[in-house]
């Protein structure tokens, strides 16, 4: 295979390279950036929507029904338009990433496999009961069906994340040199795997604020309006205690989460902080820098003491390696992975060379890291010191990116612990529409959570960079023999449909969400207290909240 | 007085109905799956793990690959 020209343009210091890898890349950043846009809110909407009809179950009140009902619908709207573009995500692992399919395919397809069962037999079943369940089932019976539809929701997520978890900690698996691929010895350890489970957590929280800031946001703009004022105040009481739960959990699973990055993936860690030397333990925290990647330092940084140090290793004399040293071990890595390299070949040419196996044996664990000297030579042991030393360097992600990516998302993530805690206190003493300061704060928070979940997407998997499996398979070797052209047209494809869909979702959005509860006449209005009672019904129960 | 077993009627006659549309959906979907099976992935259909392929993509090709 002829050697990949080295990423040194501008665009790819900046982002990424726009050759056949940089665009499939890029597709599928941009299928699964847009994909996350509805996730987080299926997740929290289904939880949230769990909560209101439990309320109406219990008490029996109308208008508790009414909030089941008004925000089940925009949940459907988002279920219905976007759930779906997951799977152009999963066909592109063959279009797209055939090597990395046949790589790693024994281990990756089997949790998606699961996903795509359990979406389509538990979640859209129990979806389609939710909404067509309200005349034909018992009010305990549909709340079962909507907590159901809530779990197979957040199953779905923890199966996606099982298989993303599995990227930055490839264990339960072993390469077997004669099919040339990665294979299953665990499956047990798959599942299990410790950032697989931090990572579940942490996402699914996550989604739970961005549904908990939609609902206050929308509540807000009904009450700024004056209108559906008794619906709103209590869909912004419940998303507001919901939301604060989720935010301060989504704050302490986030610091897990660094944790576990911490015992693995150090490189993301040392990336995260601009941290390019090692520090003397326990490491502070990088409050605020400028990384200069050019110049390999950061520069006017402000500093919190110890910080870095409690997160990453929750110990006080633990250092947390930084950039310079971690590259130091990624080129002995290397150094190892070229004899893996040699090894491998040798074995392929002659299978029962039992000093080869030997060899392979011996150096395997470094196999990935001879792999990312073909992005500079034909044959990695005919690497130069300056490929060495080059290859040992892209082992660094985009540092800036990640740098600042991490920080807006958490200072966003401690925005939200505010915004919930104000909004608690303001409907506890009732008084929202008395501030309408809060209630305009509250509407144009709605994008905030959406960014933070993205920039978390991006902190994650671009942190993960070079790595398709981390330490395991370069990017670059994952990808298909397609043209950039190919690439490009299916790219564009991507962007003109998923634009389109956009465009539609906001639209259905917006306009249930102006209509509002008071404008759909899915169900009739209160009926004045002074009117008779109905045979059959209680009028008094539709209008008592 | 005759409004109640009448409800009652009227909501069983509703959960029968409710079962067999289950029912039936849930045979559509077997059957949507077993058609996506036959299609995609069933022996036939596999495409065959080429070492050979990802022998020469990792560049370690033998002269038999």
């Amino acid at each position: 295979m002829p050697p990949l020209p080295a990423a040194n343009s501008p665009w790819s210091r900046l982002v990424i390279d726009l050759d056949v890898v940089g665009l499939s890349r890029l597709q599928f950043a941009l299928t699964a950036l847009y994909h996350f846009l509805f996730i987080p809110l299926t997740l929290g909407l289904s939880m949230i929507l769990v909560i209101m009809e439990s309320v109406y179950v219990l008490t029996g009140r109308e208008i508790w029904l009414r909030m089941t009902k008004f925000w089940g619908l925009l949940f459907g709207i988002n279920f219905a338009m976007g759930v779906a573009t997951g799977i152009t995500m999963e066909f592109q692992f063959g279009t797209n990433w055939a090597y990395y399919s046949h790589y790693v395919g024994d281990i990756f397809g089997a949790p998606l496999a699961i996903e795509g069962m359990m979406a389509f037999f538990l979640e859209s079943t129990f979806v389609g009961l939710f909404f067509f369940g309200w005349e034909r089932l018992s009010k305990v019976g549909h709340l079962v069906v909507t907590a159901l539809v809530a779990l197979g929701s957040s199953l779905s997520a923890l199966w996606i994340l099982i298989a993303n978890a599995w990227m930055q900690n490839p264990i339960g698996a072993h390469f077997n040199y004669q099919t040339m691929r990665m294979e299953l010895s665990s499956f047990s350890s798959v599942l299990f795997n410790p950032v697989a489970q931090a990572k579940f957590v942490h996402t699914v929280a996550a989604g739970y604020v961005v549904g908990s800031v939609f609902v206050l946001a929308i509540g807000a703009w009904y009450l700024l309006r004056g209108r559906n004022v008794q619906l709103a105040k209590r869909s912004m009481a419940v998303a507001a205690s919901f939301g604060l739960a989720c935010s301060l959990s989504v704050v302490v699973l986030g610091d897990e989460s660094g944790y576990v990055a911490g015992e693995n993936q150090r490189m993301k860690i040392a990336a995260i902080e601009a941290e390019w030397q090692t520090e003397k333990p326990p490491a502070s925290f990088t409050l605020f820098g400028l990384p200069d990647v050019q110049a390999r330092t950061t520069h006017a940084e402000v500093k919190l003491p110890w910080l870095l140090g409690l997160i990453a290793t929750r110990s006080i004399d633990t250092p947390v390696p930084g950039i310079y040293e971690l590259v130091g071990r990624a080129r002995a890595r290397i150094v190892s992975g070229i004899q893996a390299h040699t090894a491998l070949k040798e074995l392929r040419a002659s299978p029962m060379d039992a000093a080869a196996l030997a060899q392979l044996q011996a150096h395997q664990a470094d196999l990935g890291y001879g792999l990312l000297l073909l992005r500079y030579v034909a044959n990695p042991a005919d690497a130069s010191a300056a490929q060495i030393e080059q290859a040992a360097w892209s082992t660094v992600p985009n540092v800036p990116v990640l740098f600042w990516s991490f920080r807006i998302m958490v200072g966003l993530g401690l925005f939200f612990i505010l915004l919930f805690a104000i909004a608690i206190y303001l409907s506890a003493r009732h008084r929202f529409e008395q501030n309408r300061w809060f209630l305009r704060i509250a509407f144009f928070s709605l994008p905030l959570p959406w960014i933070a979940a993205e920039l978390g997407w991006i902190v994650a998997e671009y942190g993960r960079q070079p790595w398709a499996i981390d330490g395991v398979l370069p990017t670059f070797l994952g990808v298909s023999t397609r043209s950039a052209g190919n690439v490009i047209a299916s790219l564009t494809g991507f962007i003109v449909f998923y634009s389109a869909l956009a465009a539609v979702e906001l639209f259905l959005m917006l306009r249930m969400i102006r209509r509002g509860p008071d404008g759909l006449g899915y169900w009739p209005t209160p009926a004045p207290a002074a009117a008779p009672p109905v045979a059959g019904t209680d009028a008094l129960a539709a209008v008592r909240v | 007085m005759q409004s109640i077993p009448l409800a009652r009627r009227s909501l069983a006659r509703r959960r029968s109905g409710l079962q067999r549309d289950l029912l039936w959906l849930l045979g559509l979907k077997f059957a949507a799956l077993g058609l996506l099976w036959l299609l995609f992935f069933s022996t036939a259909q596999q495409p065959a793990i080429d070492a050979a392929a990802a022998s020469r993509q990792l560049a370690v090709e033998s002269p038999g690959d």
